[in-house]
């Protein structure tokens, strides 16, 4: 699949997927993300894209445990795939590579 | 702190959730909205967390999440691409059939449209005046001890008073006409459509300003406004506002105003508009806004919002009465009502009309035309698409057995009607443009086409609609063969296929045949109406109207010898308002009845010399016409005519002879009966006419009565003698038989429309009794051949197969004639003069569907009997 298959939003939820390890599902992740973006996010734009990526290959699911607040029902708990982090590791190679590029001192950032 | 427990979510969007999302991933999404539900509680209040709770469900709508809602069986077979793939190949397979179908569909659809717009346009008469709703036409009904009457328009005062004293009427405007010649620098011409109204008149009507200020418009009484027409007529280019232009050679005028065109649906028609106190100060009417009885002028009343107009009306005849007690002394009433604007197009059919206004009934007739022309092109393509799945009985019990569903079946040949029925609308659209413009002319007159929302929206629904309608019983037929009576082969000879396929050919045909006996009707109407003895030879009079111009009045004599020196003229009279077209002014006039009674009766009138009955060619009945052997005829005759002695009861014409007629000292005697003549065409029977002879020189138009068979050289005569004897008077004449087919113009171009789309629609049944004749003969070619082998001869097998179509051409006869005899008595029902309908229309048509049917099947029966049987018989 070609890197740029892989959008925006996708990589951003891709990557929160991964930083909540276990914890990672749907209200979680919506969660979490809309913290760090500071923005509000609707569960169908989460929903879609983990339903989106799984079927790409990116990511695997499998029920967790089901709790009181969620009337009884499971949650799902949603792992990256080696191949995703094959990408997402590839991407950031890139991205470093172009960043380290711009000699433009305004926007020469120390990292 | 709120308990959430006791919280639940919201139920209703609960339960939407539970059936729009994938059911794979309904648990956890449904799990996940709870949550946050919950978490939400913790925070805001309980409305607040329901909203949020349908935000988040609204935004859910994704197409990966939601639940599919195609057949999963569909979709997973690829059962969609094979069906759009037959399709397809169905089209280009059986082409002749798709075209005879999409032909058919395209002339019923196209016929519809043309029809529908045109009678959208009769409907949308007035209409664009933004007080339409408000606008009423205030006519009269006359009643005298003996006649009764009604008319359009009414007296002076009431256009000048009524909005005076009554507080729900707004304004008042009223309109009258006048012709005149109007000289431009040194061109001359001739207007006959002047209005003459008041200065309220755009005040309550909308018609566009283009120059000119409102205020300023008939300030002057020697304003004129002119149309954008006139002004590109008279003046090109130039500014036309202050222009001074001369009406009958001596009246200066000057243009204030330019208006645009009055557009096509407007029952107000005119060429340029004066001031009514020009009328009153010229014409010698300045105590007319006191004269509340009689019918001078249209009168139209603004009145206000939400007045109650039945109480109005009746209000306004209490007042009135009270100012007639003139007419009242003598027996004589007048009774106002109030038509609202909009209607008066169709529905008014008085006495002094506006002469372009429509008939409702024709809109009805056309209506019931554009459906029965549709419903033809329907029930064409489903006698031939049914039929014609014959064909395809193979490839749809494959379908069945593959696995396709009979309501995957039934939603594929809808759909196949529904593109069948687009493609035909597009072409119909592309053949309505085109064929417009030739409309148009033949009609006289543009129809404007606005696309709007609305029409566009009717159109898609039209067309779904007519695709469904149309392809309904095809779909459910065909998605009934059973796979292996069809595989077998076995398929339906079936009794009720049969039946099913029998009927839609009777309807097709009644339908047809009907239209056919409509045709033969209104055709045989028309020319009645044309052969009908008007009671003078108007194929050889010529009229030259000069309206009362005095120099010519005084070379009357001159003129008159001059002419009947050419040898082609035989008479020549002068006259006024005596022209039998057009209309004739009426008049009061004392007379007693023949049981006695002194009553005072409105009668239609003209004046006319010695010479006129001669130049009209009309007849006496009774006595004689004016002579210059009898002085006295100018101050003491009358002539009436035959309808005039039946309305006084005076007994035969001789009888007549020596009645007087009149008040002291204006007493006249009848000195002659002339035979009625029309001319008022023949919608209404012939009215009271009473001729005098005229006076104190009062001429205005001349009648010549001439051989017209070398029309140009007699022509080049008249002009070359009037213009030496008239020198400064332009010649202004016109042919009496051209006048009369204009008066029945309405008529004749409602003939021509008829005609042509009734032909149509017999085109397009021939086209689906072909097709029918082809999928019928088709399905029994294996019985032909088996025939063919035992002996049978060419000929027999055409018969076999044609005596079947005509049984069922004899049953369509026998439902089709009551309900065509009964629709023309109808229609023939509105005119005066009338014919019958003869045994001989229903037998002709007859004779017409069987010859169609005949031709049609026995082309088809040709072709299959000529076939191989070997060829035939071998796919078994």
């Amino acid at each position: 699949m070609k890197k740029t298959k892989l959008g925006e939003f996708e990589e951003l939820v891709l990557l929160t997927v991964v930083v909540l390890k276990e914890d990672a599902y749907g209200v979680e992740i919506k969660r979490e993300l809309e913290e760090r973006l500071n923005e509000k996010l609707s569960v169908g734009s989460i929903q879609s894209a983990l339903k989106r990526m799984e079927q790409k290959g990116f990511l695997t699911s499998k029920f967790g445990e089901a709790t009181k607040k969620r009337g009884g029902k499971r949650k799902r708990i949603y792992t990256a795939t080696s191949y995703a982090h094959k990408i997402l590791q590839e991407m950031k190679d890139i991205r470093s590579k172009l960043w380290a590029s711009i000699t433009i001192p305004a926007l020469n950032f120390k990292t | 702190m709120k308990n959430p427990e006791e919280f639940p979510v919201p139920k209703w969007p609960l339960k939407l959730l539970r059936y729009l999302v994938k059911p794979e991933y309904l648990e956890e999404i449904e799990g996940d909205m709870e949550e946050i539900h919950f978490n939400n509680l913790l925070i805001y209040s309980r409305n607040k967390a329901k909203r949020i709770y349908v935000w988040e469900l609204a935004k859910l709508f994704k197409p990966i999440i939601l639940k599919s809602f195609n057949n999963p069986q569909l979709i997973q077979n690829g059962m969609v691409n094979f069906f759009f793939r037959t399709s397809v190949r169905n089209l280009w397979k059986y082409k002749l059939n798709s075209a005879l179908n999409i032909l058919g569909l395209t002339m019923g659809v196209t016929c519809f449209m043309m029809i529908m717009i045109w009678i959208n346009h009769e409907r949308s008469f007035d209409g664009f005046h933004e007080k339409a709703d408000r606008i009423y036409r205030i006519s009269n009904t006359f009643t005298s001890e003996s006649e009764q009457f009604s008319q359009a328009p009414s007296g002076p005062a009431l256009g000048a008073q009524l909005h005076k004293i009554f507080s729900q009427v707004e304004n008042a405007v009223r309109l009258g006409g006048n012709s005149a010649q109007i000289k431009v620098g040194d061109d001359n011409y001739f207007e006959n459509n002047i209005g003459i109204v008041d200065p309220s008149f755009l005040d309550i009507f909308d018609f566009r300003l283009i120059a000119g200020s409102k205020a300023d418009l008939f300030t002057d009484i020697h304003s004129l406004v002119i149309t954008k027409s006139i002004a590109e007529k008279y003046f090109g280019n130039n500014n036309p506002i202050g222009q001074l232009v001369t009406m009958d050679g001596q009246i200066p005028l000057k243009v204030t105003g330019v208006l645009a065109d009055p557009v096509s649906n407007s029952q107000l028609q005119f060429d340029m508009l004066m001031s009514m106190e020009f009328a009153k100060v010229n014409f010698n009417l300045k105590e007319m806004d006191d004269d509340w009885g009689g019918g001078w002028f249209h009168t139209y009343l603004l009145v206000e919002k939400d007045a109650d107009v039945e109480s109005l009306e009746k209000e306004i005849n209490e007042f009135i009465a009270t100012k007639l007690t003139w007419f009242a002394e003598r027996n004589m009433s007048y009774a106002y009502f109030l038509q609202p604007l909009k209607s008066i197009h169709l529905e008014s059919d008085l006495r002094y009309d506006l002469s372009n206004n429509g008939s409702a009934r024709n809109v009805s007739i056309f209506t019931t035309v554009a459906f029965i022309v549709l419903l033809l092109a329907c029930i064409n393509y489903t006698n031939l698409t049914t039929a014609n799945a014959i064909k395809r009985a193979k490839e749809i019990g494959i379908k069945k057995v593959i696995g396709a569903l009979r309501s995957q079946l039934i939603w594929q040949h809808l759909g196949e009607s529904i593109l069948m029925v687009c493609l035909a609308t597009a072409i119909s659209i592309g053949c309505v443009y085109l064929l417009m413009p030739h409309f148009e002319a033949f009609l006289g007159y543009e129809i404007p086409f606005s696309l709007d929302f609305i029409i566009v929206l009717q159109v898609v629904i039209g067309v779904i609609g007519l695709g469904v309608f149309a392809g309904l019983s095809p779909a459910f037929i065909i998605s009934a063969f059973q796979p292996l009576k069809v595989i077998k082969g076995q398929l339906t000879r079936g009794k009720k296929g049969a039946f099913l396929r029998n009927s839609l050919v009777i309807a097709q045909f009644t339908a047809t045949i009907v239209l056919i006996i409509a045709i033969i009707t209104v055709n045989k109407q028309m020319n009645f109406i044309q052969q009908q003895e008007l009671g003078m030879k108007a194929n050889e009079v010529i009229r030259v109207s000069f309206r009362g111009i005095q120099s010519v009045r005084d070379n009357r004599k001159v003129l008159k010898d001059r002419l009947l020196e050419n040898g082609a003229i035989k008479a020549v009279s002068f006259q006024n308002n005596a022209y039998p077209v057009g209309g004739l002014s009426n008049g009061m006039v004392m007379v007693e009845t023949g049981d006695g009674k002194k009553v005072s009766s409105s009668l239609y009138h003209m004046w006319a010399d010695a010479d006129y009955v001669n130049t009209f060619g009309m007849e006496m009945v009774a006595g004689r016409f004016f002579s210059m052997e009898f002085p006295s005829d100018t101050t003491h005759g009358v002539v009436v005519n035959e309808a005039a002695i039946a309305s006084f009861g005076w007994g035969n014409p001789e009888n007549a002879i020596g009645k007087e007629m009149g008040t002291p000292p204006n007493v006249r005697k009848v000195i002659g009966v002339i035979k009625d003549f029309n001319f008022e065409g023949l919608h209404k029977p012939i009215e009271p006419v009473r001729i005098l002879p005229v006076a104190n020189n009062q001429y205005g138009t001349l009648a010549i009565r001439a051989d017209l068979s070398k029309p140009f050289e007699l022509l080049a005569f008249l002009e070359h003698t009037w213009a030496e004897i008239n020198p400064n008077v332009p010649l202004d004449y016109s042919f009496m038989n051209e006048d009369i087919q204009n008066q029945y113009e309405a008529e004749f171009n409602f003939r021509t429309i008829f005609l042509f789309f009734s032909s149509l629609s017999i085109v397009i049944a021939c086209l689906g009794l072909f097709g029918l004749a082809t999928a019928s003969t088709n399905q029994r070619v294996r019985e032909i051949g088996i025939r063919k082998i035992m002996g049978a001869s060419a000929a027999g097998l055409i018969q076999l197969i044609s005596r079947d179509f005509l049984v069922l051409v004899l049953i369509s006869l026998v439902i089709a004639s009551p309900i065509a005899w009964f629709g023309m008595e109808q229609w023939l029902n509105g005119f005066a003069y009338r014919i019958n309908i003869h045994w001989t229309f229903i037998a002709l048509s007859g004779l017409i569907a069987l010859s169609i049917s005949l031709l049609t099947v026995s082309y088809q029966a040709i072709k299959t009997v000529a076939s191989n049987p070997a060829r035939t018989l071998r796919h078994e």
